[in-house]
């Protein structure tokens, strides 16, 4: 027995080292290295500041820093905001669970899908002036400027809004449903204070501090955005993070020292933001704890509410705007301004698509196999133990992917895959998808697991049924509703990844992602409005058939209905 | 369990330190070379022989990695033709790796050069010129031996008649690229909005200042971006000449003066005024057809045509060139030093010059790139069927598309695009 979990134990931490471990530490030398000016096969062998130098001495360097920073901040405190007055509002007014089903297929809209749907909702040319053209703004041509004075950084914080905001929702619906809630409101309000101020001052700070790591991870990825930028641009300066992927593209190979330098430096402004959301974070709660303290009973007319929750609102109703747009430039060729509706409806784009299926095919096979993978991974660590041994290393090593740039890590991986040769193969391309999924599906099954209840494994035990067999019978049963939550997770996760499949597909492995992005910077409307509802295929299909496969399989088990996806 | 030594803390220690050792190894290895690899090398060479059917032999059951830019639907439409054909007649696979730009690439084969990948590289297949083939030859990325000329379809070229064939961007091609297609820039305008399109740079200028908002040109490096700026550097100077030798032995800040006097005077009143530029020229034949501005330009004289035909331009579009004449030049498909099948390649770059493949490819319905082939070099049938395409409603006839302006020499491209960037890269 004690061999045998040793066995399990030696196996998952090989495993971990593998998947996790390995990458990390190659992409993150991979990054270093060449950023210090250490990179012999190019004849770079002195360690320097050099490199770091000539990445800031390209024009508007500065300039995309702020706009990165700007960009990043303000829209995780926007979104944050937002999610908050939502979970708020609507948890005193809407079943929970409606709720949550409603946004739970909104998250797995992959961003690049919803910053094509903003572009083509809100660019001087979209789809909402021509709504009101000419008849309200006496517009016969696109004015030469949108809604938005800045497409690039106004639409992309609006996208970025559409998309974290219902994910923050859900964590916090999530983290809520741990919490007392409503005992701490009755007592709140036998307290005089109203029922919104009980919420947002006695349970709000303890939600904040359990959905802690997903803002950070919400924080690093709109600061170091790639591919919902390269949809809305190219704007001068681009983003950081835009800046350093063209910089692996130049010609020149040894631009790449700077690249680097760049990719390191897109690390360094991860921290930075994450240090300013942690400056704001305490001066924050001394606000709130003042409040409390002097036992403010501070009384939000109701009218105020509303009108704030519709604003948290907007984005997301943008997005999906934003979606039809795309469905609708799906179906048609010859949409001039300013007609509200295309003039005819077109199935000759969708009868090209065969290049796009085989990238969906792609998807399919590179998400479906990490996913699973990455969910197996979960199992093994978590029944083998190593998890309680481990503790917090391991959690925290689990989710650096989630704390780090995806540039500042896939950049250097990508040079380690060119020596290796598996640049472009099969073989990186899961692995990689693997190392960005296993965050995900760790922070659903490691809880799931933890409440599992474990008498029924030894009743099953003491009746001599065999460890493998406990196993299938009894653990993954019980766990079902959070497998099929996290093969959802992972496949939407999947989906969504731009940058690692750029950088591990080498060119030959296009995701539906990648061609995505770069159909809809390629001035295509048809074409990208295609490749938009493809992209949404994945997580479509995927959420049917796990639904369908556990209706059909617990159908009989009245106590995990309502569980599963929602 | 009391146990002090952890089989798990072994595991994660040892693949940590393995990684790390990994990691360095392969930063430091120099670049390995093998006697197999010589011999694999040798095997490619087999195509420079006047019998191609043994090239057409070697490369059954093949796969090729055509790196071709990809950000137009029917181009990539045509190569999946090709990739239907080739499968079909010589048992190739075709894979169209879509480039966004193609120095991707070319930095991809110098990586793989660096690296000591001398066999089985990862592109088989370039779509290239200029700049970038002029790098490529500088890093002795190409196929050693020319190869060109040796394809049963270069009998219906005549580069007497079109010396651009063997020469791309003042540098010569080596029988080291196959042509496969004709570019001359051309701007297209709707003529219910502007009927009177500016047809020079001066013109160009005033009209701009006129029409705040209403012009852009794709951003820098995009291949058609910097074209149009070799395009005004060519009509505004004097003395165009020292831009056809190598820009060393040029005064740089002299000669291309003319070219930052006219962007100073005009940037303020571009689209979005100038703090964004379309990524490429499919999003400015986009913006066009948004009616956001007024001028678009592409390098595919049948581009509008084609466009209007598939209904994503206003059937009221035409085109124009400047009247001192445009860019024009031809295309190439290269092969690289490492390729993986170099025999398919071969195979695929002939068949995408048969006269079958490049009528299909000038009929403004499908592509409408003109072809690199010679007429009256044509059988008569192959002639006919020429031409009988049908022009396209905004194409510009033969006559018209005969004012052209040689492309300067490729080292000016680099040097143009960093100075661009270092005035206008920051958005300022």
């Amino acid at each position: 027995m004690a061999a045998a979990t040793d066995r399990l134990i030696f196996i998952a931490g090989l495993a971990l080292g593998l998947v996790v471990a390995l990458p990390l530490a190659a992409g993150i030398c991979g990054t270093i290295l060449p950023a210090l000016g250490w990179f012999p096969a190019l004849g770079a062998r002195d360690v320097s500041a050099v490199p770091l130098q000539m990445f800031l001495a390209t024009p508007g360097v500065a300039g995309a820093i702020m706009l990165s920073l700007g960009t990043g901040l303000v829209a995780t405190f926007l979104s944050f905001i937002a999610s908050f007055i939502l979970v708020v509002t609507l948890s005193s007014f809407a079943p929970m669970h409606r709720l949550r089903s409603i946004m739970g297929p909104l998250i797995a809209v992959p961003h690049s899908t919803v910053a094509i749907g903003i572009l083509f909702l809100l660019a001087p040319s979209g789809w909402l002036i021509r709504l009101v053209s000419p008849e309200l703004t006496g517009f016969v041509r696109p004015p030469a400027t949108g809604l938005l004075p800045d497409l690039e950084q106004h639409g992309l914080i609006i996208a970025l809004l559409a998309k974290e905001i219902p994910f923050l929702c859900l964590v916090s619906l999530a983290a809520l449903s741990t919490q007392p809630a409503r005992q701490i409101t009755a007592i709140g309000r036998s307290l005089g204070y109203s029922k919104d101020a009980a919420m947002w001052l006695l349970v709000m700070p303890d939600i904040y501090r359990l959905i802690r790591l997903p803002l950070a991870a919400v924080l690093v990825f709109s600061v170091s955005v790639v591919d919902m930028s390269l949809v809305l641009g190219p704007g001068l300066p681009p983003p950081l993070a835009v800046m350093v992927v063209h910089g692996f593209e130049d010609p020149d190979l040894l631009a790449r020292l700077p690249a680097s330098a760049g990719a390191l430096l897109q690390g360094g402004l991860a921290v930075l933001a994450l240090a300013i959301w942690r400056a704001g974070e305490v001066l924050i709660s001394a606000i709130l704890t003042g409040w409390r303290r002097r036992g403010h009973r501070t009384r939000l007319p109701s009218m105020a509410r509303h009108i704030l929750s519709g604003f948290a609102v907007l984005p997301m109703l943008a997005g999906l705007l934003g979606l039809i747009a795309a469905l609708l430039w799906s179906f048609t060729t010859s949409w001039f301004f300013p007609d509200a509706l295309p003039g005819s409806i077109s199935f000759a784009g969708w009868a090209r698509a065969t290049g796009l299926l085989s990238a969906l095919g792609s998807s399919f096979l590179a998400g479906g196999a990490a996913t699973i993978l990455a969910t197996g991974l979960c199992l093994l660590v978590l029944q083998s133990g190593i998890a309680a041994r481990l503790g917090p290393t391991l959690h925290w090593m689990i989710c650096i992917p989630l704390l780090l740039p995806q540039i500042s890590i896939v950049t250097g991986l990508q040079m380690m895959l060119l020596w290796t040769r598996l640049d472009g193969s099969w073989l990186a391309m899961i692995w990689i998808h693997l190392l960005f999924i296993l965050p995900y599906t760790w922070l659903i099954m490691a809880p799931a697991h933890a409440g599992l209840d474990h008498r029924y494994d030894r009743v099953a035990a003491t009746i001599g049924m065999r460890r493998w067999r406990r196993f299938r019978v009894i653990t993954l049963p019980l766990l079902a509703p959070a497998l099929i939550t996290v093969l959802f997770l992972g496949m939407s996760v999947s989906v969504a990844l731009y940058l690692p499949s750029l950088f591990a597909g080498g060119g030959r492995i296009a995701t539906i992602t990648t061609e995505a992005v770069a159909l809809a910077a390629g001035g295509s409307r048809q074409a990208a409005g295609m490749a938009a509802m493809l992209q949404l295929v994945i997580p479509l299909v995927t959420f049917i058939c796990l639904q369908g496969w556990f209706r059909w399989r617990f159908e009989k088990f009245a106590g995990m209905r309502g569980g599963s996806l929602h | 369990m009391p146990c002090r030594f952890h089989p798990f803390s072994f595991a994660i220690l040892a693949s940590t330190c393995m990684s790390l050792c990994v990691a360095l190894v392969m930063l430091v290895a120099p670049a390995p070379s093998t006697a197999s690899e010589h011999s694999t090398a040798s095997e490619h060479s087999v195509a420079s022989g006047h019998d191609f059917s043994s090239v057409i032999n070697a490369a059954t059951g093949q796969t090729v990695y055509f790196n071709a830019w990809g950000g137009d639907d029917k181009i990539n439409a045509y190569i999946e033709w090709a990739s239907a054909e080739v499968s079909e007649r010589f048992d190739i696979t075709l894979v169209h790796v879509k480039l966004g730009d193609t120095g991707a690439a070319v930095s991809r084969i110098l990586a793989e050069k660096a690296a000591g990948r001398d066999t089985n590289g990862s592109v088989d297949l370039l779509w290239v010129n200029g700049a970038n083939f002029a790098a490529l030859k500088q890093h002795s990325l190409l196929q050693p031996a020319p190869w060109v000329e040796d394809l049963p379809n270069w009998q219906f070229t005549d580069a007497a008649a079109l010396p651009a064939l063997k020469l791309d961007f003042a540098e010569p091609t080596g029988g080291l690229e196959s042509p496969w297609g004709r570019a001359q820039l051309v701007f297209s305008h709707d003529t219910a909005i502007t009927p009177l399109p500016p047809k020079n740079a001066m013109a160009l200028a005033s009209y701009i200042k006129k029409h705040p908002g209403r012009f852009t040109y794709p951003l820098p490096p995009d291949f058609i971006g910097l074209s149009f700026l070799k395009q005004l550097i060519l009509e505004l100077s004097i003395d165009p000449s020292p831009l056809y030798a190598p820009v060393s032995q040029a005064d740089f800040d002299a000669v291309t003066a003319p070219l930052w006097i006219w962007l100073e005077d005009v940037t303020p009143y571009l689209w979005r005024g100038g703090k964004s530029y379309p990524a490429n020229y499919p999003a400015l034949r986009q913006l066009l057809a948004d009616a956001e501005i007024d001028i678009a330009m592409a390098f595919n004289p049948a581009d509008a045509s084609a466009a209007i035909a598939r209904g994503e331009l206003q059937p009221t579009v035409r085109t124009y060139i400047h009247d001192g004449g445009t860019l024009a030049n031809v295309h190439f498909l290269a092969i690289p030093f490492n390729a993986s099948a170099a025999d398919a390649a071969k195979v695929v770059a002939n068949f995408l010059l048969s006269p079958a493949a490049q009528i299909r490819k000038a009929d403004p319905r499908i592509w409408g790139d003109p072809t690199v082939l010679a007429r009256h070099r044509l059988d008569p049938a192959d002639k006919a069927a020429l031409d009988a395409l049908p022009r396209g409603v905004a194409t510009l006839g033969e006559a018209d598309l005969t004012r052209t302006l040689a492309e300067p020499h490729p080292s000016w491209m680099p040097a143009i695009e960093a100075e661009w960037k270092r005035r206008y890269g920051s958005g300022n």
